[in-house]
């Protein structure tokens, strides 16, 4: 009930806001010479013109600047916990220490999984809510983000091939593979733009010892059945940035706890982000995946540089902007070439 | 290489309607959103693959300079729900390929729409 009410009171605000800056004339990320010096306003949702995540992803194919307020979603942890273990553990001990499965008892999660993000997708969420759960130093981080994608100099790691890492991992499983003791999930998206897995320990042994730890694109995971719901722990998570529409970056501190439990023809899906160091509490979005029903679309493994070339035909220029080479420019990949190998050694032997 | 007297076509504003897609593989602001060329061309290469489909057509310039033009499209998944196969396009053919050009002012861009040499129209 509370957060309904200060959702709809944030709402509220944010309508009364659009409506006094059309009478009041203030710096906005579009019209600041140093975005660094307006802080106190960058939670302030007029400062970015009222857009959305994804509305200032869109902006370079946008005829206006002006968001449309939207904000519905709450996008901080609905839990006390203070840190991912904390939660994990305690949802442990509700589950009587966890489910002991055979493969006759495992819950059927067979089939080819689509999902939407929640407000990862970024449809309903005002930049300034964003940066409002964000640490000062992430913030600033973020705000760089926004007025870099605002200008067209937008930095997805996608666009050089690099992997997406954690948070837009998650979103896109499409494929639980499911025994006793692990839960493989395939992340491969119904796009079919790259492909990713993450493994999730469930035989008991925990996280590996802490001096084998180091940073992983998907972490590491352990988790344990609640019934037929999977609770999964992660940490040793490679520090990145979310891009695509979220665009926050969160630090090597980050720590999630998901659940995952089938009901009808969909997987709801939740997961708490703890970053002491990049956010001012803990994140949380839900997510449900749908079976997609569509015999022609079938899980495949394929790496950005199927395409993309190993980063070399999408490159920043030297006034900050992306550029992608084509044929006929220096450095251009050539996808359709069977043997790229063979024009390297022609370079050395001539 | 039969020689194609090139149809440009130079588009600006944003008269033809923009749809965001739901999701991209990453950023398109490389790409001038304000500005819509369509090419005539023959089909030098067509490659069906993931995350990204591209068609690379030559294109004859009223000098008489053949440019090869590359045209991003999506993954196999999404050009395959627009009706596009990996048999739509064939080195040699026709085609009329209308894109969203490099801001960079290479010879590239996202296309918009694509009519294949039977006639069909991809958008």
């Amino acid at each position: 009930m509370s957060t309904t009410l200060t959702t709809t009171f944030r709402i509220a605000l944010i309508f009364l806001s659009m409506t006094m800056a059309t009478f009041l004339t203030a710096q906005t990320l579009f019209t600041t010479s140093d975005y660094r010096q307006d802080r106190e306003q960058w939670t302030d949702p007029a400062y970015f013109n009222f857009n959305t995540l994804r509305q200032i992803v869109n902006l370079h194919r946008s005829e206006s600047d002006a968001g449309s307020g939207a904000d519905t979603f709450d996008i901080t942890t609905p839990y006390a916990y203070q840190t991912s273990m904390e939660q994990y553990q305690a949802w442990l001990e509700e589950a009587n220490g966890g489910t002991s499965h055979t493969l006759e008892t495992l819950p059927d999660w067979d089939g080819n999984w689509g999902g939407n993000g929640s407000w990862f997708a970024g449809n309903q969420v005002q930049v300034s809510t964003v940066v409002a759960a964000l640490t000062p130093q992430y913030q600033e981080y973020y705000v760089q983000q926004t007025k870099a994608e605002a200008e067209g100099r937008a930095w997805w790691p996608s666009a050089f091939c690099l992997p997406d890492g954690f948070v837009r991992g998650i979103q896109t499983p499409n494929q639980f593979i499911v025994r006793p003791q692990q839960v493989v999930i395939i992340n491969g998206d119904a796009l079919q733009t790259e492909s990713q897995i993450r493994w999730i320990h469930n035989d008991g042994s925990g996280h590996l010892p802490e001096d084998l730890h180091y940073p992983k694109w998907q972490g590491e995971s352990i988790g344990f059945w609640d019934g037929d719901a999977l609770v999964v722990h992660t940490n040793q998570i490679k520090q990145w940035n979310a891009s695509r529409s979220m665009l926050f970056e969160w630090s090597e501190q980050m720590t999630a706890v998901e659940r995952y439990e089938r009901v009808g023809d969909e997987i709801m899906g939740e997961v708490t982000l703890y970053d002491p160091v990049a956010f001012v509490e803990p994140l949380h979005a839900d997510f449900t995946f749908g079976l997609i029903d569509d015999p022609e679309v079938r899980p495949v493994y394929n790496t950005c540089t199927d395409s993309d070339g190993p980063s070399t035909n999408v490159y920043v220029t030297e006034d900050g902007f992306i550029a992608q080479r084509v044929p006929g420019d220096p450095g251009y990949w050539d996808a359709g070439d069977p043997r790229p190998w063979a024009a390297h050694f022609a370079i050395g032997e001539n | 290489m039969r020689k194609l007297g090139a149809i440009v076509l130079l588009a600006t504003g944003f008269a033809f309607g923009i749809v965001p897609s739901a999701e991209a593989h990453h950023s398109l602001s490389a790409f001038d959103y304000t500005t819509e060329i369509t090419l005539e061309g023959t089909v030098t290469k067509f490659l069906f693959g993931n995350p990204h489909t591209f068609l690379h057509i030559a294109v004859t310039g009223e000098d008489g300079e053949v440019v090869v033009w590359a045209a991003e499209m999506s993954s196999v998944q999404n050009m395959a729900r627009r009706g596009v196969r990996g048999s739509t396009f064939k080195v040699g053919d026709v085609v009329t390929l209308s894109v969203n050009p490099m801001k960079s002012g290479s010879p590239g861009g996202k296309y918009t729409s694509v009519t294949a040499a039977d006639g069909k129209t991809y958008q």
